[in-house]
């Protein structure tokens, strides 16, 4: 635009607004003679296309165009975009049709809105009245409206849940309706699914439900057919059993009719846990905690607190609940309260030699030792072997402490001495107890497989195998707790017991007895110090090993040739069998030939897993069975010495928690004795902090560790004994919470 | 909140839900321990001796009336054992008593935090 032009325009900018817009000051002059007449245009345009805009009306148009704009200060709404653009409106004068119509399609190019505006000052001021009259009516009606859809949202907002919910629902029963085939020559959908029996009578009651609820003609049928097929493995469990079961299958889920180790487990878990953890103080807090949760469940069950671990702990909540239970009785069998040892019957503990707890009343007595020996020191056994001498008097009767360890080995020096030796023992009697156990359910899986062969040659092997060996040794650990022995070094080790029961066994019976060997130097056998019963030891070990050995070749290879054996029989039988079939189907109607042989063959070769129909490879069945016999027979030894971590874990237990009393609570204790105001603040704090770390690391760490430890030895150790664990899980369709929330 | 006071709103930022639950928990055991850990030490339970025996000095013959009487063996004047079980069992107390007034303090946060998760829920 021309500098001098806008200059003259702007002086007159004050009396403006009342002009016309054409109207001139100087009337029409006749010279003028086709005065030209000028017309306007009036728009709004954004502002950063002016400049472009401006640019090319002055080309375009050859300078005879005249611009007039002004910002707009408030940005405005794009109607197409949304966004908040800044707008300059604008007035153009020119003359003649063909600048108008070239100014028409410039501003459409650069998408200028026009508007109307008319020419005189009265005009103008109806029609800004007129259109700030509509502003205000737009604005009303979009804040109604804006009002009405916000209630029309809220409303919904609270029903949009429930139609997520009754969306996923339909999209699952179609999801499921699509896996149906349709079966095109009748009409009509079938589904082929699995069904447990028992419900057989409730899913022909739903069917008959449906149809009479949907008003249908054809009712549904069910149809039992037969398939060689694996079937899903399917447990029946409520709330409580549901958490034993979740464990059991995340090793691998039961084949199809496999015998569950689900109901043991609810059992021997918790207790194999507690075992391990054996604090009475810690098993109560354990228990208090899960029996809260139990209390609270169906409130807890649906709220979403605490994310991801707490769930897995509240769906495990009676797991920990048993766990916590069994804990406090085998803190009670340890005698272990927070480290502790409660005293509650009297301590059977008697100093004895040289120390005696006098009557009531009088001093102690001190025994000398030359009194109570002398020259005729009283002497115990048989005039042969004679053990070194004590006083009677020192060895009195006393009951034993009732339940559980006596108190005073708390504040005794050799305490680990004892209860190290006492746990590695009943960790390996209860190892082999489950172990036993578990070959004995093996037994339940041959029988429903009908494959007696196993039984006589399998399950027979592996339990003399287990406990000639280790039972004996079981056998042993309990003989020598039971027997006396006055000189303890005459007490022979188990293990060197056990282990030259095979090294030494070619030692002649003759050789225990030697004349005139000192006592302390003849062989002692575990039931006690005399010759014959070392012989008879070792005849009966001899015996045992015997046994155990050859058990070994039974299970290697007596199964494989029965199998080959009864393949063959069978391949004839079919021969014959065929044979006759032909001959009857020749010779006319009216004979049923009976395939009972053959049909035996096969129900025993399938469920065997190998060898079905008419593959029999001798080979691969042979190595089979040696990679089970190996397995089983070295998985005896390292499976009873991996039950050792029962006795591991409860003594690292026993000794952290010692440690933690004695470095944080003594302190406090310990102040407090002397001075009762200081070991008043003292023990607020420090008990807070023992509690914390109690929490911490004796009941999170040591019970997550215990947990994974007493899963692990009933996946490896005890279940490898029966379980093969290769079945798929039979998921139902169903339409709970669960999962609903699974479908996205 | 417009029905909340500031003192309410004051609480609430000291100790929130866990805090107050995790606090609440603390101290009803801490009642429950010390408390039986108090009447044991004033029933004078051996297994409790070694927490008080390190408060102790040993003594001879000749000044007190002292437990055994062998030599080479630690011995404590029995007045000495009597009088350091009482004061741990005070102290033990005094430590419960102490719980006890947090008890009742984590107790009326929770309440608090409990009425604030309600009030907001509406």
């Amino acid at each position: 635009m021309r500098p001098g032009r806008e200059r003259r325009l702007r002086a007159r900018d004050a009396e403006s607004d009342k002009r016309g817009l054409l109207v001139d000051s100087e009337p029409e002059t006749a010279g003028g003679g086709g005065q030209a007449k000028f017309t306007f245009v009036t728009g709004v345009i954004a502002r950063e296309k002016v400049p472009a805009f401006e640019r090319i009306l002055w080309r375009a148009c050859r300078g005879n165009v005249f611009l007039r704009q002004a910002d707009i200060e408030h940005p405005l709404d794009d109607p197409v975009t949304g966004e908040q653009v800044h707008k300059v409106v604008f007035i153009l004068f020119f003359q003649g049709d063909q600048l108008r119509t070239r100014v028409r399609k410039i501003c459409e190019g650069f998408r200028a809105t026009l508007y109307q505006c008319p020419e005189t000052s009265g005009e103008r001021e109806q029609m800004t009245v007129a259109v700030s009259n509509r502003i205000r009516d737009l604005k009303s009606v979009l804040h109604t409206t804006e009002q009405h859809s916000l209630t029309q949202l809220q409303e919904v907002a609270l029903d949009i849940d429930s139609w997520q919910t009754k969306v996923r629902k339909m999209k699952a029963i179609y999801h499921a309706m699509n896996m149906f085939n349709l079966d095109v020559t009748q009409r009509c959908l079938i589904a082929e699914c699995w069904c447990p029996v028992k419900d057989i009578p409730e899913v022909q009651a739903a069917l008959a439900r449906g149809t009479e609820r949907s008003g249908a003609t054809v009712p549904s049928i069910l149809n039992r057919m037969s398939t060689s097929d694996q079937p899903p493995t399917f447990f029946r469990t409520n709330k409580f059993t549901s958490g034993f079961q979740a464990i059991v299958d995340a090793y691998g889920i039961a084949t199809y009719q496999e015998v569950s180790p689900v109901p043991y487990t609810i059992i021997t878990f918790p207790f194999l846990f507690a075992v391990m953890f054996g604090d009475a103080g810690h098993g109560l807090l354990m228990a208090v905690f899960a029996g809260l949760l139990i209390l609270f469940e169906k409130r807890l069950a649906n709220t979403d607190v605490g994310g991801e671990m707490f769930s897995t702990i509240f769906n495990g909540r009676y797991i920990v609940f048993f766990m916590g239970l069994f804990s406090i009785y085998t803190g009670m069998i340890y005698n272990d309260v927070f480290s502790k040892s409660l005293n509650l019957f009297g301590s059977s503990w008697d100093p004895g030699y040289p120390y005696g707890f006098g009557n009531e009343g009088e001093p102690p007595q001190v025994y000398n030792i030359e009194d109570c020996l002398g020259n005729e020191g009283v002497e115990i056994g048989d005039g042969e072997d004679q053990m070194s001498e004590f006083p009677t008097a020192a060895m009195e009767y006393h009951t034993p402490y009732p339940f559980g360890l006596d108190p005073v080995w708390q504040v005794s020096e050799n305490k680990l001495v004892f209860t190290n030796s006492y746990k590695m023992k009943m960790s390996v009697i209860l190892g082999v107890a489950q172990m036993f156990f578990g070959v004995i359910l093996s037994t339940f899986n041959h029988v429903h497989a009908k494959s007696y062969i196993s039984l006589a040659v399998e399950f027979v092997p592996q339990v003399l195998f287990l406990l000639c060996i280790f039972g004996w040794l079981v056998f042993l650990m309990v003989a020598k707790w039971v027997t006396f022995y006055a000189n303890s070094s005459t007490a022979p080790s188990l293990l060197i017991t056990l282990i030259n029961m095979f090294l030494e066994f070619t030692r002649l019976p003759s050789d225990y007895v030697v004349e005139g060997r000192d006592a302390g130097e003849n062989e002692y056998s575990v039931f006690g110090p005399s010759v014959q019963l070392a012989t008879l030891q070792a005849i009966i070990q001899k015996g045992l090993v015997i046994a155990a050995v050859s058990s070994i070749p039974v299970m290697l290879l007596v199964k494989p040739f029965y199998l080959k054996f009864q393949h063959k029989k069978r391949a004839n039988s079919d021969e014959e069998a065929r044979q006759t079939h032909i001959a009857e189907q020749v010779g006319g109607e009216g004979g049923e030939v009976i395939h009972t042989g053959a049909q035996n063959g096969k129900v025993g070769e399938k469920t065997e897993g190998h060898g079905e129909g008419e593959d029999f490879e001798f080979g691969e069945v042979f190595i089979h069975q040696a990679i089970h016999t190996i397995e089983y027979c070295l998985g005896t030894i390292s499976n009873t010495a991996s039950y050792l971590r029962l006795w591991a874990l409860s003594l690292a237990h026993a000794e952290l928690s010692e440690v933690l009393w004695m470095m944080v609570l003594q302190m406090g204790v310990s102040m407090g004795a002397q001075q009762p105001a200081i070991g008043v603040a003292a023990l607020f704090f420090l008990f807070a902090f023992w509690a914390v770390l109690t929490v911490g690391i004796l009941l999170i760490m040591e019970g997550l560790s215990a947990f994974l430890h007493a899963l692990r030895l009933h996946w490896v150790e005890f279940q490898s004994k029966f379980y093969i664990g290769a079945g798929y899980k039979f998921v139902p369709f169903s339409l709970d919470k669960k999962a609903m929330e699974g479908e996205t | 909140m417009a029905g909340g006071s500031t003192a309410g709103n004051i609480l609430f930022t000291i100790c929130g839900p866990k805090c107050s639950l995790c606090c609440l928990v603390v101290s009803t055991w801490g009642v429950i321990m010390l408390g039986l850990l108090g009447v044991f030490f004033k029933l004078e339970a051996v297994a409790l001796f070694e927490d008080i025996e390190t408060g102790l000095h040993k003594c001879t013959d000749k000044d007190h009336d002292c437990i055994g009487s062998l030599n080479n063996v630690e011995y404590f004047a029995e007045d000495d054992v009597t009088r350091a079980y009482s004061n741990a069992a005070y102290s033990c107390w005094g430590a419960a008593a102490l719980y006890l007034f947090f008890l009742g303090l984590s107790g009326t946060f929770v309440g608090i935090n409990y009425w604030r998760s309600k009030v907001s829920q509406h």
